[in-house]
């Protein structure tokens, strides 16, 4: 090959598709180099940045959402619109100029760095989504003031194309710079609340620890690329296969061991981002100083990007070879007791927290050990070997099944934390306080905020996995996954248990948020709470989801597109 | 394996054994007359001043990161600068020789020399396409560079002490506000 048919290649083929399939990211950066002109050119007075954040995340919304439409469509292979849902994807996708060689065919882009398939897609879209709403809250709430909102909205909207780099990652660099490129600004976004001691206190020890995590797993990377030879995502399980020489996978095996070791190191990386025990120690303290809207943008979004990565890391190792295999049961079951262990310690030390918002901090570790299930008991199934008595289209039936919970999960999981944190936001600017005790009575307040401890009542009954909340059919699919792959091996009925009694006791410490709320008495010397209409229907607005994803066809219109998702990734 | 393991002992053994030795000969040789300016810190060659435990200011940190991030995006001009300057050369028309245009392709895509064959080389209409293309790319990154050192120079991070600036603004009168310029004038003679 030629230098000159490479660069034809390059700038005819893959550059076209590619810019075509990253505008939406592309949006993202010009936003937020319009927002630093508006502030020079303009003043902030003139013109807030939180429009220009607003206006710019939006259009990359519809951008991600019409991709999304032409793939489910097919509208790429068969060109026609029969339904309304059709002609809308199609008007979409000529708006933005989407073509079957582009956006309609799925694989690597960027010289294969990134992949460009549903499953990123989806990813994508919920990220943008989840953004819009956060920068809606931001709006409301008055959390950054006029003055700081361009440098806000920079590191809101950076660390937003960090995540969706991430999960689209199809390189071990890509992953890095994923996760960094999400981590570094959120470190600033925890900071913001310039002169609050605790917020500065929380903003160091989260970038020491970060730093920490990512030096491991940077680490743990070269370890890999090393003995693999590689650092494309691919190639991965082949070259494993090929290193091995036909040996079995155990621990007297140098090459296994050295693999071992690096995922490892590279799974600390994941582990610090989705505050998985025993790296979780900064997620209570990052969350008690950030303000709540930065804790409910991290606890949702830098989770969402962390598990999709987790999920296409993994299943680089997917193959029908016995060390395959081997490798993934052990990894299934060592994610498995990390799992359990966050589970039952984000439980457990939730119940003694006076502070709603490290209260939220202790649940998003718990439920980071629930999601964690699903990836566990996908690596159990994924591929399992002939002689444990499942049919091919069983395997591929589960596995699939195994990715849409996580997917419905954290679909829900989004709704349910920005409510709690969105109510926690709302409360501070209220009662000035963020203790659990400072909620006590707030249901005899004005309309708006009865509509507040509605959404609460909702968002925690969800978060405990009550039905007819979207949580319980979350973690009923995930529970699910796991009792199938405990038909694999024996390992997973203790997680099964474990987790089951873990959903049992969560109930305790979100109902004392609720008593609060609902049944204590309402302290004589608090001045009277005005919530602001306008408020009150936003919070409505977000909360109705998490009831509509458990008991209306939405709930099995999103699994079915998560199945459909799921599917393209065994194909 | 074990021959890797005798290396690596090996050059702990002599490394530590050189570091070590002009120590310990030196603890035995040297005389031991010690007086107050032989024991004082070493100040290059100043008398000090007293501990550099001392509170300073906090514009140094900004200042210093300022300096880093331009100074690390300055960093990525050289990488491109090599391809850049390789492309442009070989997009010379005039470049008509065959061995300097092999030569010149081999130090471009960094391949040990006489690697390239009249086949492989590149021809100046791909070393044109590569150096536009590296030109756009450039021009685009030190753009966004440009957007972010406007926008701290006109938020003021580059003024060293910012209240000063600060007062000193508003102490000057203001030119856009002539209507009030005009009523001092005019105040002036009463």
């Amino acid at each position: 090959m030629t230098v000159q048919q490479i660069i034809d290649g390059l700038i005819n083929g893959d550059l076209p598709r590619a810019i075509e399939i990253f505008a939406p990211e592309l949006i993202l950066c010009a936003a937020i180099v319009l927002l630093l002109l508006v502030r020079m050119i303009f003043g902030v007075q003139r013109i807030p940045a939180c429009w220009v954040a607003l206006l710019g995340t939006l259009v990359a919304f519809t951008g991600v959402f019409a991709q999304f439409m032409y793939l489910k469509t097919d509208l790429s292979i068969t060109g026609v619109a029969d339904t309304p849902v059709e002609e809308l994807a199609a008007r979409l996708a000529s708006a933005y100029h989407l073509t079957p060689e582009g956006v309609g065919s799925v694989g690597g882009f960027f010289t294969d760095l990134l992949m460009h398939d549903q499953f990123t897609l989806f990813f994508r879209l919920g990220l943008l989504l989840f953004v819009v709403l956060v920068i809606a809250l931001t709006v409301l709430t008055g959390i950054p003031d006029n003055d700081d909102g361009p440098d806000f909205y920079t590191l809101l909207l950076g660390s937003t194309v960090g995540m969706m780099l991430a999960v689209g990652a199809n390189n071990l660099l890509m992953i890095f710079l994923g996760i960094e490129m999400m981590s570094v600004p959120s470190y600033a976004m925890v900071g913001f609340l310039k002169g609050r001691r605790q917020s500065s206190e929380a903003a160091l020890k989260y970038v020491v620890y970060g730093a920490g995590a990512a030096g491991v797993m940077l680490y743990g990377l070269s370890l890999i690329a090393g003995i693999l030879g590689t650092l494309s995502l691919p190639e991965l399980a082949g070259h494993f296969v090929t290193v091995m020489h036909g040996e079995t996978f155990g621990p007297t095996n140098a090459a296994a061991v050295t693999l071992v070791l690096g995922i490892m190191m590279v799974l600390v990386g994941f582990a610090f981002k989705l505050s998985l025990v025993p790296f979780h120690f900064w997620c209570p303290d990052a969350f008690e100083g950030a303000a709540a809207e930065v804790g409910g943008f991290l606890s949702v979004a830098s989770k969402a990007a962390s598990f999709a990565l987790l999920v296409r890391f993994l299943l680089a190792f997917s193959g029908p070879e016995e060390v395959l295999h081997g490798l993934r049961v052990f990894l299934g079951i060592g994610l498995a007791v990390i799992a359990c262990l966050s589970m039952t310690l984000g439980n457990l030390a939730a119940y003694t927290q006076t502070n709603v918002k490290r209260l939220l901090a202790y649940s998003t570790i718990a439920h980071a050990g629930y999601m964690l299930m699903a990836v566990s008991a996908l690596l159990i199934i994924t591929d399992a070997p002939a002689t444990e008595g499942w049919t091919r289209s069983q395997i591929f039936y589960q596995s699939a099944r195994a990715v849409e919970g996580l997917m419905y999960y954290l679909a829900v999981y989004l709704f349910m934390n920005l409510v709690a944190f969105s109510v926690v936001a709302i409360l501070r600017n209220e009662t000035y306080s963020e203790e659990i005790d400072s909620y006590n009575g707030l249901v005899h307040q004005n309309p708006a905020t009865k509509l507040l401890c509605l959404a609460m009542l909702m968002a925690m009954f969800s978060l405990v996995g009550l039905p007819p909340f979207g949580g319980f059919f979350a973690k009923l699919q995930i529970f699910t996954s796991v009792l199938y792959a405990a038909d694999l091996h024996w390992s997973m009925w203790v997680l099964l248990a474990v987790a089951g009694a873990n959903t049992v006791f969560s109930l305790v410490y979100y109902l004392r948020v609720l008593k609060a709320m609902f049944i204590n008495p309402e302290p004589e010397e608090r001045r009277a709470i005005q919530t602001p209409a306008l408020v009150g229907t936003y919070i409505a607005l977000i909360a109705l989801p998490i009831f509509l994803l458990g008991a209306s066809p939405l709930q099995s219109d999103l699994t079915d597109t998560a199945n459909y998702v799921a599917r393209t990734l065994f194909r | 394996m074990l021959d890797l393991n005798f290396h690596l002992v090996l050059a702990v053994i002599v490394g530590a054994t050189l570091i070590l030795l002009p120590l310990i000969i030196g603890k035995f040789v040297r005389p031991r007359i010690p007086t107050p300016e032989k024991d004082a810190v070493y100040e290059c060659g100043e008398p000090t001043i007293g501990s550099s435990y001392i509170q300073f200011d906090l514009r140094f940190y900004v200042v210093a990161l300022l300096f880093i991030i331009f100074d690390v995006e300055v960093v990525f001009f050289f990488p491109w600068a090599t391809i850049f300057g390789g492309a442009t050369q070989l997009s010379d028309a005039s470049l008509t020789s065959d061995a300097v245009r092999m030569e010149l392709t081999d130090k471009l895509t960094n391949f040990p020399a006489g690697t390239a064959t009249a086949e492989t080389m590149i021809s100046a209409e791909t070393a044109q396409t590569m150096a536009l293309v590296g030109f756009a790319d450039i021009l685009v990154f030190f753009g966004v560079l440009l957007v972010g050192f406007a926008y701290v120079w006109s938020r003021g991070d580059l003024d060293w002490v910012r209240a000063m600036v600060a007062q000193a603004k508003q102490a000057a009168p203001s030119r856009r506000a002539t209507p009030s310029l005009v009523e001092t004038h005019e105040a002036q003679p009463v």
